[in-house]
């Protein structure tokens, strides 16, 4: 995308955070189950366009860099709808089914925002990593049955069907399979995450599947959530670092703007390094992902330590100086705290980061 | 020493003395043996806890009034609820420590939280204040737990700055007329009475136009609204007084005195607010999280930077424990170092923080299920990993209020730099 381009449709995002993404109206919604949201809204602005192949011939899911401003405003303007439903993980699988047919289908069901897909990969011991699935898929006359468990699967309510991880039965082998959402056999048990998003453990018994493509796609897929999860922590910093600023310098104590505190600008300044810095390493990082460039593995946990390590500081930090207010439902940086959570809940701590960098 | 290094617990049980020698012979200098009566303690919490309410605090949930006043009540009847006052009122003139002993053991073994406002606050404050018919009057609805109290000094223009507080009374026949509004009162949906912080004057100096009123919750004008938190709890209020009519002889000491009473609750309860108790508790839910929570198919618990993690906030664990020993037994010797109360203050609430952090980073990752419901027992967590998950993201989230309330950590950081370096 040329600069101009870039320019206006980061403009329109800011316009849709202004009128339709308010702290004001962001406190209603967070009363609502979440739903899909706008997110028919979100398509009809063509927004999820951006997921097709800028050339005939690139798959679509191509490029995470053109989706770093969706996701930035995502975190600045606390969406909850299920977004990554549409343009995270299962876009990338989607975007990678054997089956043409079947592939042209799921990617306009995204991108028309008409049948999201929950992405159900993480088993109940596997914390951030991927080996040892346990669910399994055995093929049969009419295609595949799944059995299994998975934990930690985000908005099955709101999609059309789910995209599970599963291994071969015979040769072990992971792939993608596809499942409806009311399928015989697969039992939910139903909770809300602590951002006010479905949030859902699955048991799998003989439920019947569609096969939709190797499970080596994993690493794409996840590094893919990964990188819009770090582009949300930044959206996220840089509405708490603006709203933290505007709080202080209007709330007054002691006769005078508590923004007139050295102390607090000092914080201020360093929650506003951190974005920076945040930004630049996503930029740097989602390029690199675009064009494969070698090292990925390396950059990619390089990114999630300093993206989780910047945001827990930064929303601690909001909070704290926003005082009481920091933790009422009706001050955003209180929905900003919690999505901070679950966003390392999601993509892994920084610790858990950190562990992996120092084992390489 | 044990797996989480917290060995305090298993000697205790051996008959061996566990207290530094200096708090044994603090206690001993008090007349009392520190280890017997931490014995007695956890045998009491042990043997006498009602069983609804250890099952809900082996969950980490949410008590309500009837449990917390039942739970109160049980305490006095051991006579340790008020040991703190003075014999003339119903105490046993415990010093600090002994009270910090019982305390520490209480939150250790997760038993309710002791609602402070009444017999920390206003009951020590009547003591030292009150008209012998106040005395007569409230204490022993405190010591009963007959009466709830609520803490009316925040309000939403004097948060950090008290002394700009707005709450104007008036004075009429055979009383005031009080208008304003307070905010951020914590369970003043369950309480009866409110001690309030009101402008009786306006004066020079702003504090010295300060009287501390006792406001009935139930008079005519007295509206209790409930903020909504991020944790979903329903624990904090804005409390609006419209022409409210109290009584004269509900006001505490004279006119002007409010601030120094104000004070006198500050000074007397930061050695509580170190929680050095509850800071255990959590440790210990850390190690018991780290063994059963697996990562790429093994315990973290095995993983050396959790081991290093954990060794780090033990060593903060035992340097904040050891600094509230220490000051409660100089301040039992009348050696009251002003500093002290906002240092544990600051410390106390850090420690909850990074603990309850590590605590989060392992629950998170089975996705950070969360309805209050779970907090007051109505469904079981089980397949989240267990019943007691939404206990302890509750307790993280609140340990984000543990640095803002009672005195903000950059506000005690700010007395702290007056006092030390009389800047
Ligand atoms: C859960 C909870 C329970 C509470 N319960 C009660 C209760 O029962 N009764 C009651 O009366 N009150 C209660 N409070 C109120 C509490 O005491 C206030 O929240 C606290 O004093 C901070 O005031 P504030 O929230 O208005 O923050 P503000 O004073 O607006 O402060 C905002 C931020 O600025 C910082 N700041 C302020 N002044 C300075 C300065 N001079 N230098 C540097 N930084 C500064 C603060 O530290 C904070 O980070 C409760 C609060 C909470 C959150």
């Amino acid at each position: 995308m040329d600069t101009d381009l870039l320019r206006l449709f980061e403009d329109s995002l800011a316009r849709f955070n202004r009128e339709r993404y308010s702290p004001a109206q962001l406190v209603a919604r967070s009363r609502e189950t979440t739903g899909t949201g706008l997110l028919s809204e979100m398509a009809d602005m063509g927004w999820f366009e951006l997921l097709r192949g800028e050339a005939d011939d690139e798959p679509a899911a191509s490029s995470v860099v053109r989706l770093l401003p969706v996701f930035r405003a995502a975190g600045e303007g606390a969406w909850r709808e299920p977004l990554a439903c549409v343009l995270g993980a299962p876009a990338v699988i989607a975007a990678r089914t054997d089956a043409t047919a079947q592939r042209e289908s799921l990617v306009e069901g995204l991108i028309s925002a008409s049948a999201p897909l929950a992405y159900a990969a993480r088993e109940a011991d596997d914390g951030w990593h991927r080996i040892g699935i346990t669910t399994v898929a055995r093929g049969d006359a009419g295609g595949h049955v799944l059995d299994g468990h998975k934990i930690a699967v985000m908005d099955v309510a709101s999609c059309a069907a789910i995209i599970v991880l599963a291994v071969d039965a015979q040769t072990r082998r992971p792939g993608y399979f596809l499942v409806a959402r009311d399928a015989a056999g697969l039992e939910r048990g139903d909770a809300s995450s602590i951002d006010g998003h479905g949030l859902s453990d699955l048991k799998l018994t003989g439920v019947r599947a569609e096969y939709l493509c190797a499970g080596d796609h994993a690493a794409r897929a996840e590094a893919w959530d990964a990188i819009l999860g770090a582009a949300e922590a930044v959206g996220i910093m840089r509405g708490a670092n603006r709203d933290t600023s505007a709080y202080l310098r209007e709330r007054r104590q002691f006769g005078r703007p508590l923004l007139d505190f050295q102390v607090l600008q000092h914080r201020l300044v360093e929650m506003h390094l951190l974005e920076r810095e945040t930004d630049a390493l996503l930029e740097s990082t989602a390029e690199a992902f675009d064009a494969n460039a070698p090292g990925l593995e390396r950059r990619l946990l390089v990114l999630r330590a300093q993206a989780s390590r910047a945001l827990r500081q930064v929303t601690r930090e909001a909070v704290q100086m926003h005082g009481g207010m920091g933790v009422t439902q009706e001050t955003r940086v209180s929905h900003y705290y919690r999505r901070a959570l679950m966003l390392d809940g999601l993509h892994g701590s920084e610790e858990a980061a950190l562990e992996r960098l120092a084992a390489a | 020493m044990g797996a989480s290094g917290l060995e305090i617990d298993d000697r205790l049980d051996h008959g061996e003395k566990i207290d530094d020698p200096a708090v044994e012979r603090a206690a001993a200098a008090a007349s009392f043996d520190a280890s017997a009566f931490r014995q007695e303690v956890r045998r009491f919490c042990r043997e006498c806890m009602p069983a609804d309410i250890a099952a809900m605090a082996s969950k980490n949930q949410y008590f309500d009034r009837e449990q917390r006043v039942r739970w109160q009540r049980l305490l006095a009847d051991t006579g340790w609820f008020t040991a703190h006052w003075p014999r003339a009122h119903g105490g046993q003139d415990w010093g600090h420590l002994q009270r910090l002993i019982l305390i520490e053991e209480l939150e250790r073994a997760g038993t309710p939280w002791i609602a402070h406002f009444g017999v920390s606050f206003i009951g020590p404050v009547l003591i030292e204040f009150g008209s012998p018919e106040q005395q007569q009057h409230y204490l022993p609805g405190v010591i009963n737990s007959d009466t709830w109290w609520a803490q009316g000094f925040s309000e939403p223009g004097a948060g950090s700055d008290l002394g700009s507080l707005a709450t104007r009374a008036v004075r009429e026949a055979g009383g005031y007329r009080v208008n304003g509004q307070k905010t951020w009162t914590t369970m003043a949906q369950w309480a009866d009475m409110m001690f309030c912080l009101v402008r009786t004057e306006q004066t020079q100096r702003r504090s010295d136009g300060i009287s501390m009123l006792l406001i009935d919750l139930k008079s005519p004008g007295v509206t209790v609204r409930p903020i909504e938190t991020y944790d979903a709890c329903h624990h904090v209020n804005e409390v609006f007084l419209e022409d409210v009519f109290v009584p004269a002889e509900n006001l505490v000491g004279t006119e002007g005195q409010g601030w120094a009473m104000a004070r006198f609750i500050v000074e007397r309860e930061r050695l509580l607010v170190t929680e050095i108790g509850r800071a255990h508790r959590f440790l210990h839910e850390l190690h018991a999280l780290a063994a059963k929570v697996c990562d790429g198919g093994k315990p973290v618990s095995q993983s050396p930077s959790f081991r290093r993690r954990a060794a780090q906030l033990e060593v903060r664990y035992q340097a904040l424990r050891a600094t509230v020993y220490a000051a409660a037994i100089a301040a039992d010797e009348g050696r009251h170092h002003p500093v002290d109360p906002s240092l544990l203050k600051i410390r106390g609430s850090e420690l909850q923080q990074e603990i309850l952090d590590a605590v989060i980073e392992l629950i998170e990752r089975s996705g950070l299920a969360y309805q209050s419901t779970a907090l007051f027992g109505d469904i079981d967590g089980g397949s989240r990993g267990g019943a007691h998950i939404p206990g302890l993201i509750f307790d993280h989230l609140h340990s984000r209020l543990t640095s803002i309330y009672g005195g903000s950590n950059e506000i005690q950081r700010g007395i702290i730099a007056k006092a030390l370096l009389q800047v």
